[in-house]
């Protein structure tokens, strides 16, 4: 566990030293969601399920703009440290684990996408003059952080093979289409063709975008997805440890 | 003697290549143990297989009594590995690289910040302690590479061409800090450079092709040379074509060879280099040199097909 501590402390060094790009990251990002996807989007589609669109919408953005953050921190982080100078050497010759690398990776990137997601919703309650209740911010913050978790793994698992910028790129080019466009976070399924629907709502990760929109509404929300969520990152962060075993070392 | 360091039948292979073929040997805890040879020979290769960077394909590797294949905690603990490539962290300064590592290694923050400080002092390169490694030379980075190897003051010390990009003086400081270490510890280095293995290491292994081609202290690898002289005859012009002609057929002149107007030649009789001279002393002969086989020779004969 020291270890782990060792390493976010080393996170949290090379986040002071970097800390206004950050602060820069967190406020522009959903801003610029805001500006070049909702606002443009929002001229096609003007209600939903009779709320205004700019305020339906709010979640996605939070949603979006988190996950977003703890793909790229996850991949970039681990991607530096496999196929950049050997830095995964100096860590692998130090008494610690893949599972206690990978972990205190997937920690730092989970933080870094909570705090994106307040600063959203901040951001977005101001502009949309919402307010949200203690209660509905911390029920909306449980189910957003199995998001957070997933896409964090998700950066990782990517970064253990995505050894090509291009290749790289693209991965992430795939995710953000997925997660604007096919999850329903800044546009409504409901609307889509049927056999989409139905699959995308089978998928747990809409149904938590899903509880997040009907918490921002006031309405009671399932607590199963965020269950099969958290199985489903406990299984992958698995995968990645075992895939880790076979790239870390020659 | 008991053996901080074993390794038994290692066998290595990447892309079909053969880095490391059935290498055993051991070094004694508390003596420094040099491995030399050309580039390829797998120098590297074992000191990355020993801090758990490489995997092995065969073979058992213990430190300390330990296998390495478990890579428990105690052993990486007491092992500290200087690389041959620069993975400084280059997101963090000088002295948060040290202290991360020591901390990594189980030393205490506060250890660990104190004895950064001590080892850039004894280096000289304390002013650089808040520097990026981006913005420092890459002779002091290597001299950081070696702090961070010792930081936490391991017992087993593995250290990939510790001096390589540094000047005579660092250098020798770099010595001084190992030297101070012996006997308390376990130390094995690579290295080109013959000069450091002879002053500095107890026994010596020469490597090619992966494997040991001998091992031993400095003056048991010179004695298997069996009283093996080296020779060498300056002209002041080059001599003619007949005269190596007329050399080579002599069966007991070993390795003859001209660099440039220098000819030299190894021979255990004196008598085979009167011959010689009575020949080259026809021609214009300038200087005569004439020395005992040192491990530069050695080295030379064995990646070289031998001196034989």
């Amino acid at each position: 566990m020291s270890e782990i501590r060792v390493l976010l402390y080393r996170n949290w060094l090379e986040f002071k030293r970097k800390y206004i790009s950050y602060i820069l990251l967190w406020f522009s990002l959903p801003m610029i969601i805001y500006l070049f996807m909702v606002i443009p989007l929002s001229f096609q589609i003007s209600k939903v399920d009779l709320m205004n669109y700019r305020n339906w919408v709010s979640p996605g953005i939070w949603i979006c703009s988190s996950a977003i953050l703890s793909f790229i921190y996850s991949k970039i982080k681990l991607r530096n440290l496999i196929y950049k100078n050997n830095y995964i050497n100096k860590y692998l010759k130090a008494p610690i684990s893949n599972g206690q690398l990978l972990s205190s990776l997937l920690f730092s990137s989970f933080i870094m996408g909570l705090i994106q997601l307040v600063i959203s919703i901040v951001i977005t309650t101001s502009l949309n003059n919402d307010n949200l209740n203690f209660i509905q911010l911390i029920l909306i913050l449980i189910n957003s952080t199995s998001i957070l978790v997933f896409f964090a793994i998700l950066g990782l698992l990517c970064a253990i093979y995505a050894k090509e910028d291009l290749v790289s790129i693209f991965m992430f080019l795939f995710v953000l289409i997925i997660l604007f466009f096919s999850i329903g976070t800044l546009i409504p399924l409901s609307n889509s063709y049927n056999k989409f629907l139905v699959l995308a709502s089978n998928l747990p990760i809409y149904q938590i975008v899903l509880n997040v929109q009907l918490l921002y509404a006031g309405k009671i929300a399932m607590i199963y997805p965020v269950v099969i969520m958290n199985v489903i990152n406990v299984i992958m962060f698995i995968i990645v440890l075992i895939m880790s075993y076979k790239k870390f070392r020659d | 003697m008991e053996a901080s360091i074993t390794l038994k039948s290692i066998a290595k292979t990447f892309n079909n290549n053969t880095l490391l073929a059935d290498l055993s040997f051991g070094v004694e805890k508390g003596t420094t143990f040099a491995l030399i040879g050309g580039n390829g020979s797998g120098k590297s290769t074992i000191l990355k297989l020993l801090v758990g960077i490489v995997e092995k394909d065969a073979g058992i590797a213990y430190i300390n009594g330990k296998d390495i294949k478990n890579r428990s905690i105690e052993i990486r603990s007491a092992t500290g590995y200087m690389p041959q490539n620069i993975d400084l962290d280059n997101d963090l300064s000088v002295i948060e690289n040290l202290i991360i590592s020591g901390r990594l290694h189980g030393l205490d923050p506060k250890i660990a910040k104190n004895n950064s400080i001590y080892y850039l002092q004894a280096l000289d390169i304390i002013h650089l302690a808040k520097l990026s490694p981006l913005d420092i030379s890459y002779g002091d980075k290597r001299k950081i590479m070696f702090i961070r190897a010792i930081v936490h003051e391991p017992d087993v010390i593995l250290l990939d061409e510790p001096t390589k990009g540094l000047d005579p003086h660092s250098r020798s400081k770099v010595w001084d800090i190992i030297d101070k270490f012996t006997p308390r510890r376990t130390i094995l280095f690579s290295t080109q450079n013959l000069e450091e293995a002879e002053k500095y290491s107890d026994r010596i292994a020469i490597l090619h092709n992966g494997n040991i081609k001998m091992d031993g202290t400095l003056e048991r690898l010179i004695e298997t040379t069996h009283g093996l002289s080296k020779y060498v005859l300056s002209f002041s012009e080059p001599p003619p074509e007949h005269f190596f002609e007329k050399i080579k057929e002599n069966p007991r002149i070993l390795k003859p060879s001209l660099n440039g107007l220098d000819f030299e030649f190894y021979s255990r009789e004196k008598q085979q280099f009167f011959k010689a001279m009575d020949i080259a002393l026809k021609f214009s002969l300038s200087d005569i040199e004439l020395s005992s086989c040192k491990l530069r020779d050695l080295f030379i004969g064995l990646t070289d097909g031998g001196l034989e």
